[in-house]
């Protein structure tokens, strides 16, 4: 997680992992917190409760994740397993692109 | 002819391979062709013959305004889920999910979208358990079935050539629009081009012509695979910022995306510049690019975040400027402070809480401050950058201390009250900050005391002060204070029975009229009444004989020193304190010389197992008392004292580890070390290791930092203004002389050579140089040439 964020940029902001608008409120900001740590119980999904976590901490004081933007950009693996890891999976395909993937075929197609 | 011919097919062939290059090295100019698989992405979704409206209306927004608006609802949910899913934010489509009922049409699109994340994390086991309990004849069955066909047979068949791009394998279009998708085959060929390179150079790590190649994938692949896309510009980037060379980092910059929070790369343009000295004008327009025209776009990222971003800019950028000072041992220009002031205000302006710019703030200030003795401008912005400061961020307490101080001194003690409160709400370790509250009660009945309308206030804060009083400081001032201020009121019998209860107290004459004096200042006596104490205290002073007793005069200094830890300063160069300070060195200067002790080779009754004796002993220390000259030598009582009482030994170690280093390279503060350290691994006292074992620590780390000094002081003194062979990084680097060495005798001879140049110059030196000439072939006259200058 800590590479990733130092090769991509930073994490997706605290805004975005809490489902709130760019101009939320502290208040509103530990409401949604609050409720997402009571979807996602921290023993049963420990991964998205870090995540939920260091979002509200970034919320609170973003200082931190701006400073850690000033690092020199480390390098997880190199250009090879780059290539290895993200052919193991498959790529995000837009919307339109997926729902055209559900069309019944046309006649003469097989 | 035949020769002109050959000539103009050469030329043609150069001015060939010289575009070719030239396109690879500006590939700003160079159009992309779009690869098979961008055409597959241009697909729409096709209502079926008796598709469920509920279906239709997921990607026809005609159909769904036709639903009854429930429905609508939850179509419009449905579709917004997919777009996050596509945009990489699947917790957020689960989360927009959790509004559908089990009972909805809609059920189904919740389970395919569940799947769909695994599917997507790469988890196709857990993707077809969502997947397999899909309605069949609707489209997320249909969707499922295609992409888990399509991975499969991708997986199955990894693209290794070009041809792979036409799947042969898939049956209807939209089949093969998914095979084609899920194996990127294309993509992987250009990707791997750039990973296969190799460099020649070991510094290289990233060249133009892979820059080039990855500017190209960039601008193909992105539409197709952004993630992938995305990490592999940022992986090449990070490769490219590790070399010298700064093209190719500087057109990926140009011409790759970078991530939401930096999409134009300036910041990563930013941290490359930071590394150049001379590129502080740079670092500037890249801050103020990146603080003025990227961050306001970045609509995304909160305001605090943003605010964050600029204000680290700023302070970087300020922090450039500094950082050269330091390296250099220059000072900056007045125009180039103003510059640093400016930004580093704006970044606290833009983020207030940001420790490091506080920080740095007050450093400039300090050294304008220092400058300007009138307390003018410059010292009022110190105080303001202060109490900024302290404002976001009350632990300061060094700072807190100074403001109250400095309100005291103005007599403004409600402002001083509330950081007193703050300070003592910290409970910190530091022996000024626990005694803040009866400090600021003992310097405010001073400052009340001052004004005879204000005695009665006087005398609150006094009974305010003795209730705070700390536990470390001897309680046997009290009597001596309670008497001054009674004096300044006026009560004659009340002074002279509050004196005498002092006295009664004190082990000595002496510590009680140095208490009483101090009492008497503070409290705003009047001097007639100081003055007689005062010559009291000097003529003993001047009493102090090679025999007379240590413990008076161990007792005044432990006081001072008490006052000094605790923020009560000893202003006054003619304080009668430093008249005993003088004949309290003397005095430790002598010991032992006239006692039978000193005959027998023992050292006279010191009290060293009195913490009181060592306290007194830092405070001689820390005025000077025993000498300024360098290298600093302890008086023969002490010296004595270190080379055998382990105590003695740490506390001359850690005076000397603070004062003067060098000393400690000798070989008597090599004994003291070892004593400590013997000492340390016997003693059952976890406090008393805990001290001594870091006074034995830093000492260790002062001598190797004083050797090193000394290794490249006695290099210098050569006058060859070289560095020493360890620092040169190659052989060139040598002078000539030490390379004619390396030549004829190798290392060897060279490791041979340097520590007998190094060190003292004697007759053993000059024989083994004259020895080690003979072995390399050298006359003895030749070998002089070469090493004098």
């Amino acid at each position: 997680m800590a590479d990733d964020m130092l090769i991509n940029g930073l994490p997706p902001a605290a805004h975005l992992v809490l489902g709130l608008a760019t101009t939320a409120t502290p208040e509103e900001a530990r409401a949604a917190y609050l409720e997402a740590v009571r979807r996602h119980p921290p023993d049963r999904e420990p991964e998205r409760f870090r995540e939920l976590h260091t979002a509200m901490q970034a919320f609170c004081d973003p200082l931190p994740l701006a400073e850690s933007a000033f690092r020199v950009p480390r390098l997880r693996s190199d250009l090879k397993a780059i290539i290895a890891a993200a052919a193991a999976r498959p790529p995000r395909l837009p919307a339109r692109v997926l729902l055209a993937l559900g069309n019944v075929p046309q006649d003469g197609e097989r | 002819m035949g020769s002109r011919k050959r000539k103009n097919n050469n030329r043609r062939q150069a001015q060939l391979a010289r575009r070719q290059r030239n396109r690879l090295l500006n590939p700003e100019g160079w159009q992309p062709r779009p690869p098979a698989e961008a055409a597959w992405l241009d697909v729409a979704p096709l209502a079926a013959p008796n598709e469920s409206a509920e279906d239709q209306a997921v990607f026809d927004a005609d159909v769904s305004n036709r639903l009854p608006p429930d429905l609508q609802a939850e179509s419009a949910v449905v579709r917004e889920a997919l777009d996050l899913t596509a945009r990489g934010e699947p917790h957020a489509a689960l989360d927009r999910l959790a509004v559908i009922g089990r009972k909805s049409p809609y059920a189904d699109w919740r389970l395919f979208i569940r799947g769909l994340v695994a599917f997507q994390r790469g988890d196709l086991a857990a993707a077809r358990e969502a997947w397999h309990r899909l309605e069949h004849g609707r489209r997320p069955i249909r969707i499922a079935t295609v992409l888990s066909r399509a991975w499969e047979e991708a997986a199955a068949a990894p693209s290794g050539s070009p041809r792979a791009v036409v799947p042969a394998a898939a049956g209807s279009a939209h089949e093969v629009v998914a095979l084609g998708l899920m194996r990127r085959a294309s993509m992987w060929t250009a990707a791997r081009e750039i990973a296969a390179v190799r460099h020649r150079d070991e510094e290289r790590t990233f060249s133009a012509s892979q820059a080039a190649l990855a500017i190209r994938l960039e601008k193909q692949f992105r539409p197709l695979d952004p993630d992938f896309v995305s990490e592999f510009s940022a992986a090449c980037r990070a490769l490219a910022l590790r070399q010298r060379d700064e093209e190719p980092l500087l057109a990926l910059c140009r011409s790759t995306a970078g991530p939401a929070d930096d999409p134009r790369n300036t910041r990563l343009q930013f941290i490359h510049l930071q590394r150049f000295m001379d590129a502080d004008e740079e670092v500037r327009q890249c801050a103020r690019e990146h603080v003025d025209r990227d961050l306001p776009g970045l609509m995304h990222l909160p305001e605090p975040l943003r605010a964050a971003l600029a204000g680290v800019t700023l302070e970087r950028a300020a922090a450039h400027l500094l950082d050269q000072e330091d390296g250099f041992m220059s000072e900056l220009t007045p125009h180039e402070e103003q510059v640093c002031e400016r930004l580093l205000r704006e970044s606290l302006e833009r983020y207030p809480r940001n420790r490091r710019a506080h920080e740095a703030l007050i450093a400039l200030l300090t050294t304008r401050g220092e400058e300007d003795e009138s307390d003018g401008d410059a010292g009022r912005a110190l105080f303001n950058a202060k109490l900024a400061f302290v404002g976001f961020f009350p632990d300061q307490y060094v700072h807190v201390q100074d403001l109250i101080d400095r309100f005291i001194a103005a007599g403004n003690f409600a402002r001083a009250e509330p950081l007193v409160k703050s300070l003592i709400d910290q409970r910190t370790g530091d022996a000024g900050s626990r005694s803040v509250a009866w400090r600021f009660e003992l310097l405010k009945a001073s400052a009340l005391a001052a004004t005879d309308d204000l005695l009665a206030q006087a005398r609150t804060a006094l009974e305010a002060s003795i209730a705070a009083w700390p536990n470390w400081i001897p309680r046997l001032w009290i009597p001596f204070l309670e008497a001054a201020l009674r004096l300044r009121e006026g009560d004659e019998a009340g002074y002279t029975a509050a004196v005498d209860a002092g006295r009664r107290e004190s082990p000595d004459a002496l510590s009680s009229d140095v208490m009483l004096h101090e009492a008497l200042v503070r409290m705003k006596c009047p001097t007639e009444r100081i003055e007689p104490i005062r010559m009291r205290i000097r003529q003993a002073a001047k009493d102090v004989a090679i025999d007379s007793p240590v413990g008076p005069l161990a007792n005044a200094a432990c006081f001072f020193m008490e006052l000094e830890r605790c923020g009560i300063p000893l202003d006054d160069d003619a304080h009668p304190a430093f008249s005993i300070g003088g004949a309290f060195a003397r005095r430790l200067g002598q010991d032992g010389k006239s006692t039978l002790g000193s005959l027998i080779g023992r050292t006279s009754g010191l009290p060293v197992d009195d913490p009181g004796f060592w306290a007194a002993f830092r405070w001689l220390a820390n005025h000077d008392f025993f000498g300024v000259v360098k290298p600093r030598r302890e008086p023969k009582g002490i010296a004595r004292l270190a080379d055998r009482q382990p105590r003695a030994a740490a506390e001359v170690l850690e005076w000397l580890t603070r004062t003067s280093p060098d000393s400690l390279t000798t070989r008597k503060a090599g004994k003291r070390l070892t004593l400590v350290e013997r000492f340390i691994a016997t003693e059952p006292n976890a406090a008393i290791v805990q001290r001594l074992g870091a006074i034995v620590t830093a000492a260790r780390e002062a001598i190797e930092e004083a050797e090193k000094r000394e290794r490249q002081t006695r290099f210098r003194m050569t006058g060859r203004g070289f560095p020493p062979p360890e620092y040169a990084r190659s052989p060139s680097d040598l002078p000539p002389f030490l390379q004619i060495i390396l030549d004829r005798g190798g290392p060897d001879a060279l490791a041979e050579l340097v520590p007998l140049l190094v060190g003292p110059r004697n007759e053993r030196t000059a024989k083994r140089i004259a020895q080690l000439a003979a072995r390399l072939g050298i006359s003895k006259s030749q070998m002089i040439d070469l090493l004098e200058p």
